[in-house]
């Protein structure tokens, strides 16, 4: 008998549907397998046949042939052995095809019949959403992050026996079995919450750095408009302390991103055991020793790489120059375009990576320029070493600000302020309401992202605000680049400040802010 | 042929410098008898070497080489020609051939020599674009080696501000080196010329460079060093310029930096000081054509500006640090005022915004 079984894949972040075909006649007995299939499908063979073995199902001796289509797409993953298991039991007439109408099945099968848990849940059903599916069957495991995509009906079950009898049973027995599950996922979800809730309050906080009151300003400038930033600074002048803590200030995430950013880390299988949503913005800091293809993301069977992991969080870079070149060109597209395309021989991936940039530099080589008393560094030396980052990644920094080693006196002096963060997070908030009102009909989002038409729409300058921009553009030999980001921060300062019109002191800070010159 | 093609033609014999070309010369009169010269003649003054160079090189196509000279618009002159630079003519081994690109200017022109470290400081800087301006400004032309630091500073100053310039290379008038000089190496043409001894498309080998440096100070009335270490090419010109009798100046430095050790210590041997920067124009008793600078305090009225004056330095400070230190001056002060202050500044010519800091112009 002939059964179909609806199922799922993943290209990318993105996923696709797959139907698994079984057919059992009557011939030397066999399990055949079909349909582009990597090693670890085709080991499906074996792992099914146990399992059903172990679950009490006994296998007449027939020939058994599966077929996963759409066969030209290349299927990866253990996610096809239950459905390839619950197509079998269908066409030995176990379950009627008419329980499985309209139902997607995804999981892994263990020897012993358990069902376990895979990458990739949330795009997956997201997907089976909009193509009709109403019922979707998956392991256990994962079932913390399908309750993310709602108005679908879930079956989620340890064991395969669990599975089976669920199915075979009437209508009553049905609705109890998913009663008590229910409850049971319910009061497991408040307790990773409660958890969640305890870990938090040791959050990193602005008010732990000392200080540093320029440094702070250009984080929030650079958080409220999504400004990628350059802190150039000598060692231990707080670089990486202040960069650790920007995802502190930015706003908090609208649901959507939170499905996005999971969705991602559901690909790359990140998701930590029972964890089902991203609540806080990502934040990595790779070591510069990172290669083009880890930061990118790639490998045979391409895997999001730190870039796409960044998703709607902070990327950051410290020791900026030591980075290979290649690494930090990779960057070009993916700040450009906010989605970084990878293609290897099984096709083309788009990942998301609509990240902020944050980069750490030294002002030369041994790190104390301009300290002369410190530095002996050439301005050769100097030159060489900035040369390493290129004109058009330096395009895409719209602000750099310089960090100061703290004096002794002012480490012992400081008033220790706190919850600097929440206070900074409301007027990026706010920044970002306004930009959001602003760019209500255009696919822009921040200030960072404006085209130059936008520029020119949304940044003009009052009469005499403008000749004094002419004068400076002169005197400071501007280039066009540093032209269009300066109004663009300034556009951020007008914002945070509520401002309508962009004044001179506005455009006076962002200038300070801009980018160092290639 | 032409006679100036007969001295590309010597110029060019591998083996054969500047002193046997003098001998050459002394003996034979004109390049063309050198040409037409006799093996027995030869057989006196030249070794086996330089001879069989001397016959290789008759028979290499001189003619069409010399139209390559011409299309690279590169003029030669020879010991005795009527353009070739009469303060040249007054030194010890003074170069038998010129290669110059662009034009000479007159004679009765003032010239004088900057020369200085390559490696210098921020003061070395300033005060070299000062030289710079100032002497452009008097139409005296800068003579310099158009090298990296004091010389291409110095140079640069005058050509922005419309001034000529000469540059002596140690290299091919083709050749540009150091290549961060570019700029210079194109305009100079057009504002004055550059001089070479050697013949185009000569690399910049270590030792053409203190050889070259006596034309520099040969071209020169008088001598400004601005930074210089203990032992240095700077101090092989001062050498040079001593012994062609001409003036050397100095710029006095702290004695705590190395990079002025050497300036100082020519002052302890009697060299002249400047400790203004108007002395020289006094000594080649230039009528001065307008005061030339107002100090920065002049065009400084707001009490902010004054405090940050007082901060910055000649060095970059960075952003942090001024705001620090004007918020004990000020305490009211806002980091935006800071910060508009700054450009307002900048916008001046006071300082200069940089991405390590700010710093004093």
């Amino acid at each position: 008998m002939y059964s179909k079984i609806t199922t799922a894949g993943i290209c990318g972040v993105d996923s696709f549907l797959a139907y698994v075909e079984v057919d059992v006649s009557k011939g030397m007995p066999y399990l055949e397998m079909v349909g582009l299939l990597s090693s670890e499908v085709r080991e499906a063979r074996e792992r099914v046949r146990v399992a059903l073995k172990n679950s009490n199902i006994e296998i007449k001796p027939l020939k058994i042939t599966v077929n996963i289509s759409p066969a030209s797409i290349r299927k990866e993953g253990a996610a096809y052995d239950l459905p390839i298991a619950i197509g079998i039991l269908v066409s030995l007439g176990f379950l009627s095809q008419e329980m499985i109408k309209d139902t997607l099945i995804i999981g892994e099968l263990g020897l012993d019949g358990r069902i376990k848990g895979v990458n990739g849940v949330l795009p997956i059903i997201n997907n089976g959403k909009q193509h009709g599916i109403k019922t979707v069957i998956l392991p256990f495991d994962n079932i913390a992050e399908a309750t993310l995509v709602e108005d679908i009906e879930y079956i989620a079950m340890e064991y395969l026996e669990e599975l089976i009898s669920y199915l075979t049973s009437n209508k009553e027995r049905r609705n109890f079995i998913q009663r008590e599950k229910k409850k049971i996922i319910q009061t497991m979800m408040l307790e990773k919450e409660r958890e969640r809730e305890s870990v938090k309050e040791e959050k990193e906080d602005l008010s732990d750095v000392l200080g540093q009151e320029c440094l702070k300003r250009a984080a929030l400038i650079a958080a409220a408009g999504f400004h990628n930033l350059l802190i150039i600074g000598p060692p231990g002048s707080g670089k990486t302390m202040i960069a650790k803590r920007i995802p502190s200030i930015l706003p908090s995430l609208t649901k959507e991103e939170q499905i996005e950013i999971t969705s991602v880390y559901s690909v790359a299988g990140l998701l930590k055991e029972g964890e089902f949503i991203m609540k806080e913005r990502p934040y990595k800091n790779p070591h510069h020793s990172i290669t083009c293809q880890a930061l990118s993301g790639g490998g045979r069977n391409p895997k999001p790489g730190i870039l796409s992991l960044c998703h709607k969080g902070v990327l950051f870079l410290d020791e900026f120059p030591e980075y290979k070149r290649e690494t930090i060109e990779c960057l070009r597209q993916p700040l450009e375009e906010k989605s970084i395309q990878i293609t290897r021989c099984n096709g083309a991936y788009t990942y998301p990576a609509d990240i902020m940039l944050v980069a750490a530099m030294n002002a030369c080589p041994c790190g104390y320029y301009p300290d002369l008393t410190k530095c002996n560094c050439s301005e050769q030396e100097i030159r060489k070493y900035r040369s390493r980052i290129s004109g058009p990644i330096l395009d895409r920094l719209d602000m750099c600000v310089t960090a100061q080693k703290m004096q002794y006196d002012l480490l012992s002096n400081c008033k220790k302020k706190k919850g600097e963060s929440i206070l900074y997070k409301e007027l990026v908030e706010k920044a970002r309401t306004i930009q959001a009102k602003r760019f209500k009909q255009s696919v822009t989002q921040y200030n960072s992202q404006m085209t130059a038409k936008e520029i020119v729409m949304f940044c003009q300058l009052e009469e005499e605000v403008e000749l004094f921009y002419k004068e400076i553009f002169e005197t400071m030999e501007l280039s066009v680049r540093a032209y269009h980001s300066v109004l663009k921060v300034a556009r951020t300062i007008a914002d945070l400040e509520e401002e309508k019109h962009i004044t001179k002191t506005h455009l006076c800070e962002a200038i300070c802010y801009k980018g160092m010159e290639a | 042929m032409d006679m100036k093609k007969y001295y590309y033609w010597l110029h060019r014999i591998e083996g054969i410098g500047n002193q046997t070309i003098s001998k050459l010369l002394n003996y034979f009169g004109t390049p063309q008898n050198i040409y037409e010269a006799s093996e027995q003649e030869l057989l006196k003054l030249l070794s086996v070497k330089q001879r069989s160079y001397f016959y290789r090189s008759k028979q290499e196509d001189i003619q069409k080489e010399y139209k390559e000279l011409e299309q690279k618009e590169i003029t030669l002159h020879y010991i005795g020609e009527k353009e070739y630079p009469n303060r040249l003519l007054t030194i010890p081994d003074p170069p038998c051939i010129l290669y110059k690109k662009g034009h000479l200017p007159k004679e009765y022109q003032k010239t004088v020599g900057i020369i200085g470290a390559r490696n210098c400081s921020q003061y070395g800087r300033v005060v070299a674009t000062k030289m710079g301006e100032l002497l452009a400004r008097n139409e005296i032309i800068v003579v310099s080696g158009m090298a990296k630091g004091i010389d291409g500073i110095a140079q640069a100053q005058a050509l922005k501000e419309g001034g000529k310039t000469i540059g002596v290379l140690g290299s091919g008038v083709d050749v540009c080196y150091p290549t961060e000089n570019r700029r210079l190496f194109d305009i100079i043409p057009n504002q004055g010329c550059l001089l070479s001894e050697y013949p185009p498309g000569t690399a910049p080998l270590a030792y053409h460079f203190p050889i070259r440096n006596r034309i520099i100070s040969g071209l020169s009335d008088c001598l400004i060093v601005v930074e210089a270490k203990e032992k240095s090419g700077t101090s092989i010109t001062v050498d040079m310029a001593l012994e062609q009798g001409k003036e050397v100046f100095v710029i006095p430095g702290r004695i705590t930096d190395p990079i002025s050790k050497g300036c100082n210590e020519l002052i302890k041997q009697g060299a002249r000081i400047i400790t203004s920067m108007e002395d020289v124009l006094e000594y080649l008793k230039e009528e001065k054509q307008e005061v030339l600078f107002t100090t920065k305090q002049e065009i400084i009225r707001e009490e902010k500006e004054k405090k940050l004056l007082e901060i910055l330095d000649y060095y970059p400070k960075s952003m942090e640090q001024i705001y620090e230190e004007i918020s004990n001056e000020i305490s009211d002060i806002s980091l935006q005022e800071c910060y508009l202050v700054l450009v307002q500044m900048n916008v001046k010519g006071i300082c200069k915004i940089l991405s390590e800091g700010v710093r004093l112009v």
